[in-house]
């Protein structure tokens, strides 16, 4: 498919979650959910745009914890149905994923892949992280989907606390069979704090180390590096295949939407557009300053607005929302 | 036929943006998008509630080389198609 008639939205639909992450972004965890037609009221919304727009949909849905909600396998189904959509990712901390589910999720025709959070490659870093016992239900998941033939990816995301254990992290991946992993900085937002993330040469170091290392993997795990910084590591790279550095599609081809309706560029980018509900989509995609900021690439300060790398990188706004205030600054995590 | 004394206005769904030399009439309604050309969009860009739409073409009519009668016409014509679009409407 030709991916500039892709558009992206993650959606949390629901705020509750079973655990209480050290890092996570959100501010609440309320229980109570949209009702589910109002939860409709969006994805008509979303498949609406995609019919003016003659796009087509890749969704995630996530949380929370998808896997709380008795809304989940409804909403995947009615989003299923839809010839505007291509592609569902569900992504879950994979605690509460039970054989059970295993046939609801076959009923799931595009159902593209099943993300669990991975936050270490041992039960210790990932529990400091995420609380005891959390690794071995996870590990669970991954296997019960594996061996009902899901494709299964990893999302690690590195913060001070489990700086140490990316390669175990990666080494579970190959052991484990899984297709793909992620590996992503930690948004000093919400529960996450400036103290959490990595300076700029601690990133440089183990991005590239993990360029490395992915040269010598197996090709059945795609190792994602199609984002900000990693243009950077492309001189360690001797796979033809790896598709590195990648220019953020935020205010351009992607959308998050939360829990009660509220619209955010990125789920971590956490300055509120409007809301689906009452905005509608059309209002804020069309209307709002922020989004025709950022869709400006000469609206960049700092280093990134002269950079080399810029078409393949442009930094992360989010990391430079978070902690400089200003979503059109530099990445302060470029090593560069 | 359009009558060059009267006021016209966006109507209230419709919005303006440009990004260098794209420019767009945007339905947040309905979600229809119009490609605009520069001199369509600094027409549409001036229309104002107490100016008549004489006003507006030769305000915009300065800033390009091109025949005064020439560039009224087309001037009409476009704010023709946007009476018919709905994404102009007079104000009485
Ligand atoms: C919010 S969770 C929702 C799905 C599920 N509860 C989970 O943990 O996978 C989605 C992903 O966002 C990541 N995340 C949470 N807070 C973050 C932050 N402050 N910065 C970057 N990623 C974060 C999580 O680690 C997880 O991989
Ligand atoms: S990161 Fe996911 S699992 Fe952890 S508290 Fe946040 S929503 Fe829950
Ligand atoms: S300066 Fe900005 S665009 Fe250039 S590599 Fe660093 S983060 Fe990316």
């Amino acid at each position: 498919m030709d991916t500039s008639n892709q558009f992206y939205f993650q959606w949390h639909f629901l705020a509750n979650c079973n655990l209480r992450c050290k890092h996570c972004y959100q501010n609440t965890y309320a229980r109570s959910e949209l009702e589910f037609d109002k939860l409709i009221k969006i994805a008509d919304q979303i498949i609406n745009a995609l019919k003016k727009w003659n796009m087509f949909g890749r969704i995630s849905l996530t949380g929370g914890e998808p896997f709380a909600s008795q809304s989940l396998f409804p909403l995947l189904k009615y989003l299923d149905a839809s010839d505007r959509i291509f592609s569902i990712d569900i992504l879950t901390n994979g605690t509460l994923i039970t054989s059970e589910f295993i046939n609801d999720l076959k009923q799931i025709q595009k159902l593209h892949q099943i993300q669990i959070s991975l936050d270490g490659g041992n039960a210790s870093t990932h529990d400091s992280v995420r609380g005891k016992g959390s690794f071995d239900k996870a590990v669970d998941a991954i296997r019960l989907l594996k061996r009902s033939n899901f494709s299964v990816s990893l999302m690690f995301t590195l913060m001070q606390l489990n700086k140490h254990n990316y390669e175990d992290f990666l080494n579970f991946a190959v052991t484990e069979n899984v297709d793909a992993v992620t590996i992503e900085r930690v948004t000093p937002c919400g529960h996450g704090k400036i103290d959490d993330i990595l300076t700029a040469e601690e990133i440089r170091d183990i991005y590239t180390k993990i360029t490395r290392i992915a040269n010598n993997l197996p090709s059945s795990l795609k190792v994602r590096r199609a984002r900000p910084l990693w243009i950077n590591t492309a001189n360690e790279n001797t796979d033809p295949d790896a598709n590195i550095g990648g220019f953020c599609p935020v205010g351009l081809t992607a959308l998050a939407i939360l829990w009660d309706g509220i619209v955010l560029p990125c789920r971590r980018l956490e300055i509120p557009l409007g809301n689906i509900l009452t905005d509608g989509l059309f209002k804020i995609w069309y209307e709002n300053e922020i989004l025709w900021k950022i869709r400006d690439k000469d609206n960049l300060v700092g280093k990134c607005k002269s950079c080399k790398n810029l078409a393949y990188c442009g930094g992360c706004r989010a990391i430079a929302y978070a902690v400089t205030g200003n979503y059109m600054e530099s990445d302060v995590q470029c090593w560069i | 036929m359009l009558d060059l004394n009267d006021v016209y206005v966006l109507n209230d769904n419709f919005i303006l943006r440009s990004i260098h030399d794209k420019f767009w009439c945007l339905d947040t309604n309905s979600g229809d998008q119009y490609r605009l050309n520069r001199v369509a969009y600094d027409i549409l860009s001036e229309l104002h509630p107490n100016q008549p739409i004489s006003v507006e073409i030769s305000n915009v009519s300065s800033k390009y080389k091109i025949a005064k009668d020439v560039f009224e016409r087309d001037a009409i014509e476009l704010l023709s198609s946007a009476i018919k679009s709905n994404i102009i409407r007079k104000e009485v």
